[in-house]
């Protein structure tokens, strides 16, 4: 094709790095949305109370995760940072910058799936002796995330495709390890190729993987 | 037009078309520069004084020098493209450039993507500290943070190095281009990073970076760096090989040696014991 000869055994022997890589990238995914599912549930409900100081917090980090790029909020957890003094592993700058990102998104998701269960049920679960707390824990969130369920999947796999932006702050997830080893010899297509399927295969996997726990656990 | 009508003329397209994959084929980059008189020029615009922007934006610096001097012996005009360190041999591979003049080492794994000619200069390596990170000598950097550009040669040399100190207190961070790594360096976020000695004397000369410093070359041999083009492409390789040896026999490669890069003694373009 194209008079290009692919020489698949480079990506071979470099296999150990990119699946290295791999796994930092499933990590910061997976630690991103937890984070960002523990933040985004309080945002949610903050920004469903309409007014006060914790709706105007939640409305600002809301506005500014989604609407400045994820590159920027990584830059500032890294340089932004550093410039103040302030000193960071990459690891950890994409981590941070990831989870601001992702709860600022899951906030909205979680506040749309909010906005599909009727306000008097919190007064009910209210009128048989739960707290506002318990109310939300107990009965609004477990259906919450049946509702949310696909818009939540998708996020998880954006999250995990936003990890390859680690790489311009020196994180060897997955694109890292990839621009790393294809660096020695410049066989660019053949190692991007390979990266390309890993990052095919692991969005599926999370697509399937949630797919098997909505029919285990959330089916109706 | 019904089908019958064109049908005689099919053999005649058959030929035509295949005259021209023939054509196509026959053609080498040399002559498309020739015939378009343009030549696409890769170089990398963020090492002082290889190369650089002017403060009117323009290209400078010794390989822009020498991507003119090649156009011009072409009866072509140079078209510079910028390619950072990270994409020139990916431009090159993917026919956005004509040919690279980018300060790129010819290692053995590289020349499986592209032909490098004969090096057309020669580089020191030299290590660039912060005033207070108490680094003197290259030997110094162990037990220290370290960082570097993602794919360049004297990257693979150090990571060898870091490895054979087998200490766990070295560390080594590959950023995206000499930008993030001059200021992770600058932040405080790794002790080092290497330059070409030229490169970072411009750097440090140019007053940007007030708390950097140079703490000796690194015990690497000479960095010889060579023009690359595209690996299957036998003439644009002869032709570029009898240009690097025209400018060096001319005088031109002294010449422009003494404007961008130093007026002391020429460096050898050769390894002894070894003919290119």
């Amino acid at each position: 094709m194209f008079g290009y000869t692919f020489y698949w055994s480079l990506v071979w022997d470099a296999i150990p790095e990119l699946l290295a890589g791999a796994w930092l990238t499933v990590q910061l995914a997976a630690l991103s949305m937890l984070l960002g599912t523990v933040f985004g549930l309080p945002l949610a409900v903050a920004r469903r109370q309409g007014e006060g100081r914790a709706y105007r917090l939640a409305t600002a980090w809301v506005e500014l995760a989604r609407n400045t790029p994820t590159l920027f909020q990584i830059y500032m957890m890294y340089f932004g940072l550093g410039a103040l003094g302030i000193q960071i592993s990459s690891y950890w700058a994409v981590l941070i910058a990831l989870t601001f990102n992702n709860t600022g998104y899951l906030a909205e998701i979680f506040r749309g799936g909010l906005a599909g269960i009727a306000r008097q049920q919190l007064a009910a679960a209210r009128s048989l002796g739960l707290n506002q707390r318990q109310g939300y824990l107990h009965v609004v969130f477990p259906q919450l995330l049946r509702i949310v369920f696909p818009g939540y999947v998708t996020q998880a796999v954006w999250a995990m495709l936003n990890t390859s932006l680690g790489m311009l702050v020196g994180l060897q997830e997955l694109s890292g390890a990839a621009q790393s080893a294809q660096s020695v010899s410049f066989r660019s297509f053949e190692f991007f190729l390979i990266t390309a399927l890993i990052y095919y295969v692991i969005a599926k996997l999370i697509e399937f993987g949630a797919r098997a726990v909505f029919w285990r656990w959330l089916r109706t | 037009m019904q089908f019958s009508s064109i049908k005689p003329l099919l053999p005649l397209t058959l030929v035509l078309a295949g005259s021209l994959a023939a054509q196509a084929h026959a053609d080498s980059t040399l002559d498309r520069i020739v015939q378009a008189k343009k030549l696409r020029c890769g170089v990398m615009l963020d090492s002082p004084p290889s190369g650089y922007r002017t403060p009117d934006n323009q290209p400078e610096g010794f390989d822009v020098a020498y991507c003119k001097d090649m156009a011009k012996a072409l009866g072509a005009t140079a078209e510079i493209v910028e390619t950072p360190s990270a994409d020139r041999i990916p431009a090159l591979v993917s026919n956005r450039i004509d040919v690279l003049v980018a300060s790129t080492t010819s290692t053995v794994a590289r020349g499986l993507s592209v032909a490098f000619t004969q090096p057309y200069m020669n580089y020191t390596t030299a290590v660039i500290t912060r005033k207070d990170s108490g680094i003197k000598s290259y030997a110094e950097l162990k037990g220290h943070t370290l960082g570097g550009v993602t794919g360049t040669s004297t990257e693979q040399m150090l990571k060898r190095d870091i490895a054979a100190w087998n200490d766990s207190k070295t560390q080594y961070t590959a950023y995206a281009s000499d930008t993030e790594a001059f200021l992770a360096l600058q932040q405080g976020k790794v002790d080092a990073v290497l330059q070409a000695t030229a490169v970072a004397a411009a750097l440090i000369k140019s007053g940007q970076f007030p708390t950097f410093e140079l703490a000796g070359e690194a015990p690497f041999p000479p960095d010889l760096v060579s023009i690359a083009v595209r690996r299957d492409d036998q003439q644009m390789l002869g032709w570029a090989k009898l240009f690097v040896w025209n400018e060096v026999s001319s005088g031109r490669f002294g010449e422009l040696y003494k404007q961008y890069i130093s007026a002391t003694e020429l460096p050898s373009l050769r390894v002894s014991g070894v003919d290119f």
